[in-house]
């Protein structure tokens, strides 16, 4: 094939324009059809292949319905919808009943029906003809409830190479969507990863879906209307706060759980609202609801003009979950929310943190509403042209974390072999302490499996227990002889507590609180500490042990335990006192060599001398770096989650200092000089972040043209090495694992922002800069997808000199003159 | 005829491409980025001709957005492409 180049491309479409002649010779001029034609036949049909390769990859789907009322409701249309889809798609699908306990007609126990449990899932599985793909939880607000139960089987999908999903029945039968969420291995919904990605900017209705528009339409007729008619008769003229009840006790959030049932919690929501000055209205919806009580107006159906004419002209609308959601979003009513939904932490709605502040109403925020509406418009609407997308997507964002072996290739599961115990949150964390700090001596109150996994783990460690329950005291004696000495206590006036004070015990590297009396436990603890020790707490999350853990702090936490460490323990180490110590800029990356060959040579820019880089590379190409002080970890398989990386990367830094380096930003040349300095002058700080930021905004030009704060910038942090990995370095998290570290840091008064004047900022956040969202794509495998300039495998270094100009450019209007003259002059290095 | 001066057509490149309206640039490699300008140009893909009296002028805008564009994503414009 002859070669040719783009400009000799461009020189002869410019020679031919000037004879006149370059005109296309079609009526829209704006393409050969016939050329058009063959490129969408081609997209077509590659996308058909694409599509039937998909449809022969889709397996079997198991359904597990969950029901908490009638089995008939759940069975009714959306059921059969959502069958329908999947067959469509390609999935075989069959369903199986959990947890429907009572027969209706006798009270008794469906011997058919199993309970939500791993051993109950693997015996519905044993009996299917082949391994199902996914195993789909149907329940209403099943996105929202995840119990230790589900928990479980989640975990034990994840050990058999299954898709775990949530399927929300609510959407779908109230407004035709799909919302279908992998849930993630701690058995919780990615529904608010989803949520979190998606833009503040109002919706697009028009363009959005044809069916959109219809209902968009129908909303703002319902409005007119109600506004035209006035309020109910029955509370013309009232001052009125409206209870939206619907599911409020089982979702109800903390401190808004009341003890007791529906009536119960409807009825201290109603007092409040009595005791504030104001009406109370009960609205609630065709099926049943909690009582009201006298002197409550109670109103009932789901009439959406009713519904309407109640929330507008109330003084507020006090709701439970997810009732009425899309309305009061698009009538823009005030609402305060008191349970968990979708909009949980999202700014749809005002959600108070105390009892105090539920009657008054806030201010509605329209960034928020938009986002939720935006993020509904992207979910998959039934019937849909090719369902179900949503379903594959789901499954693609879980396959990576599906171990081992997912998909095809997985395992059967085995039906002889007895389930895995692994199920409890704190094995892990357990078992990852014990290889971490390698106790020599181990104390535990209340023994059990802990005692053997701790056994198991360290062999040559000296283990003591205590237990209080004489039974079981005398039956872990016997299966944990050898392994450990169990002693007895019984509980009461403290003695439990300070059994190992009492009796001398002595000190002990790991303490495990798994037993009774466990405040009394965490009080006493620190005395038995060794220097080094950690103290691992099972079900931290109970109310009653939140005061007794306020002088420690929290090192780590996975599920329901935490591992604490006294707060009277110097944290972070000695200061260092070396004037120029050594730092390694830890630097992850993927498929952004452009990008990354401009960070690098910002980095080779700095003029601090005592500093190298560890770029950590997860894609397929590998890269080489010429440079002695920058060197390239080349990892051949891609690692899930940006917090991973940065784990793997502080694990190989060996100088006292870190600071990350983005491989899509580009710092200035006194970065790394300016926050060494500023974090060796402070000395009690051990992390500093700069929060003033130059920033790109991708709404404009590729141009610098702000200088913005905008919180912690986790980019810009550098910090002691010990102290991050003493505070349990970066959770394996997509995005914001920095921040959660520094806040952990910044809680003990170890972190400082510096005091440098703001023209000083080091950091050029470059966000979108080639058009794409690049930072905020919903998941890691569109994250793959989108980036992928590999280069040429070797590190380059370029010219950063237009940059600078372009920094200079944008600084006047945001900083004084006389900084801009500074600027240029410290921008040396640049130009 | 529209004022297209160098810095405009520069600025218009920006905005396609930080807009995410050079949906040609999907492409993965160099190369076939390259191509796929080329044959915008050729195809007044930016419809530039239809806004000119001469729509001659149009092609020749479109040539130069090109450029800016292939400059600003990083093209090398003498690098070999399939004719």
């Amino acid at each position: 094939m002859p070669k040719s180049t783009l400009r000799a491309h461009l020189d002869d479409l410019i020679a031919r324009a000037e004879q006149g002649q370059a005109v296309p010779v079609r009526k829209d001029l704006r393409g050969c059809k016939g050329c058009k034609e063959k490129m969408l036949q081609k997209v077509r049909a590659a996308s058909t292949q694409a599509d039937e390769d998909r449809k022969a990859q889709r397996g079997l789907v198991l359904v597990l319905m969950r029901a908490r009322s009638s089995k008939q409701y759940y069975r009714a249309g959306p059921t059969r919808k959502i069958q329908k889809a999947l067959e469509r798609g390609g999935y075989r699908v069959t369903w199986h009943d959990l947890d429907f306990r009572k027969r209706k007609h006798d009270g008794q126990q469906d011997p058919k029906c199993l309970r939500c449990r791993p051993a109950a899932v693997a015996s519905i599985v044993a009996e299917l003809p082949e391994k199902p793909q996914v195993i789909m939880k149907w329940e209403e607000h099943g996105c929202l409830l995840t119990d230790k139960n589900w928990r479980q089987v989640v975990d034990w999908c994840y050990k058999n190479g299954i898709v775990p999903v949530n399927v929300d029945y609510g959407y779908l039968d109230h407004y035709k969507t799909f919302g279908f969420d992998p849930c993630r291995p701690d058995g919780s919904s990615s529904v608010y990863d989803t949520i979190e990605s998606v833009s503040r900017k109002a919706p697009d209705w028009p363009t959005a879906h044809p069916r959109i528009g219809a209902y968009v339409d129908k909303m703002e007729t319902i409005k007119q209307a109600a506004l035209s008619q006035g309020p109910m008769p029955e509370l013309e003229g009232k001052k009125y706060v409206v209870l939206w009840p619907s599911f409020s006790v089982y979702l109800a959030r903390e401190p808004f759980k009341v003890a007791g049932d529906k009536h119960a919690w409807a009825a201290f929501v109603i007092d409040k609202i009595v005791k504030a000055g104001y009406t109370p209205v009960l609205k609630q919806g065709p099926i049943g609801g909690p009582h009201a009580p006298p002197g409550c107006v109670e109103l009932r159906g789901r009439d959406k003009q009713v519904n309407a004419r109640v929330a507008l002209f109330a003084h507020n609308n006090i709701v439970g979950s997810s009732t009425v959601t899309n309305e009061f979003v698009m009538w823009g009513v005030p609402c305060t929310a008191l349970g968990r939904s979708w909009f949980a932490g999202q700014d749809v709605f005002y959600e108070p943190e105390t009892w105090g502040d539920i009657v008054e109403p806030a201010p509605v925020i329209q960034g928020g509403r938009n986002r939720y509406l935006n993020w509904w418009l992207g979910m998959e609407w039934y019937p849909g042209p090719e369902t179900p997308v949503a379903l594959d997507r789901a499954i693609d964002r879980t396959y990576p974390f599906v171990l081992p072996g997912a998909g095809a290739d997985a395992p059967e599961p085995a039906k002889d072999k007895p389930l895995s115990r692994q199920w409890t949150s704190y094995e892990r964390l357990l078992r990852r302490w014990c290889q971490k700090i390698k106790p020599k001596r181990i104390f535990e109150w209340g023994p059990g499996r802990s005692t053997e996994i701790m056994a198991e783990e360290c062999p040559d460690a000296e283990i003591i227990c205590v237990e209080h329950d004489l039974k079981w005291h005398k039956k872990r004696v016997e299966e944990l002889a050898g392994k450990a000495t169990v002693h007895h206590q019984r509980i009461g006036n403290d003695r439990y507590a300070h059994y190992p004070i009492r009796k001398e015990l002595g000190k002990f590297d790991l303490v495990f609180i798994d037993g009774v009396e466990r405040c009394g436990c965490l009080l006493h603890a620190p005395q038995i500490l060794s220097d080094r020790g950690v103290v691992l707490l099972h079900d931290a999350n109970r109310k009653g042990y939140q005061a007794a853990m306020t002088g420690y702090r929290v090192a780590e936490q996975t599920g329901r335990t935490r591992a604490l460490v006294p707060k009277s323990r110097p944290v972070g180490g000695p200061a260092i006192t070396s004037s120029e110590p050594a730092v390694t800029a830890i630097c992850p990356t993927y498929g952004r060599a452009g990008l990354l060959d401009e960070a690098v040579s910002s980095f080779l820019a700095q003029d601090y001398p005592n500093a190298r880089m560890l770029v950590l590379n997860d894609a397929p190409e590998p890269i080489s770096s010429p440079w002695p002080n920058v060197e390239v970890l080349n990892v051949p398989k891609p690692i899930n989650t940006l917090g991973r990386k940065l784990q793997m990367l502080l694990e190989h830094v060996d100088t006292p200092l870190v600071s990350r380096w983005d491989d899509d930003d580009l710092y200035l040349p006194w970065h790394l000089s300016e926050a060494v300095g500023q974090l060796l002058e402070d000395g009690a700080a051990r992390i500093i972040i700069n929060d003033w930021t130059w920033f790109v905004d991708r709404h404009q030009d590729s141009w610098i043209s702000k200088l913005a704060w905008r919180g912690w910038r986790e980019g810009a942090l550098t910090a002691y090495t010990d102290t991050l990995k003493e505070y349990g370095g970066f959770e394996p998290k997509r995005r914001g694992s920095g921040i959660a570290l520094c806040r952990k840091i910044a809680h003990d008064g170890l972190l400082t922002r510096g005091a440098r004047p703001k023209w000083k900022a080091s950091l050029i956040r470059r966000f979108g800069l080639d058009g794409q969202r690049l930072t905020s794509t919903t998941s890691s495998t569109e994250f793959r997808e989108r980036n992928t300039d590999y280069g040429d495998g070797q590190l380059r270094q370029v010219s950063l000199a237009s940059y600078a100009d372009r920094l200079l450019e944008g600084a006047p209007k945001h900083i004084a003159a006389g900084s801009v003259v500074k600027l240029r002059e410290a921008l040396g290095a640049w130009k | 005829m529209p004022d297209l001066t160098d810095e405009k057509l520069d600025e218009f490149a920006g905005v396609m491409i930080s807009k995410g309206l050079a949906p040609w640039l999907a492409v993965t490699t160099k190369e076939q980025q390259a191509k796929a300008l080329a044959l915008a140009a050729a195809t007044d893909s930016f419809n530039f001709a239809g806004g000119f009296a001469d729509p001659n002028d149009g092609i020749k805008a479109s040539a130069r957005l090109v450029e800016k564009i292939a400059a600003k994503i990083g093209i090398d414009l003498d690098a070999e492409i399939d004719a």
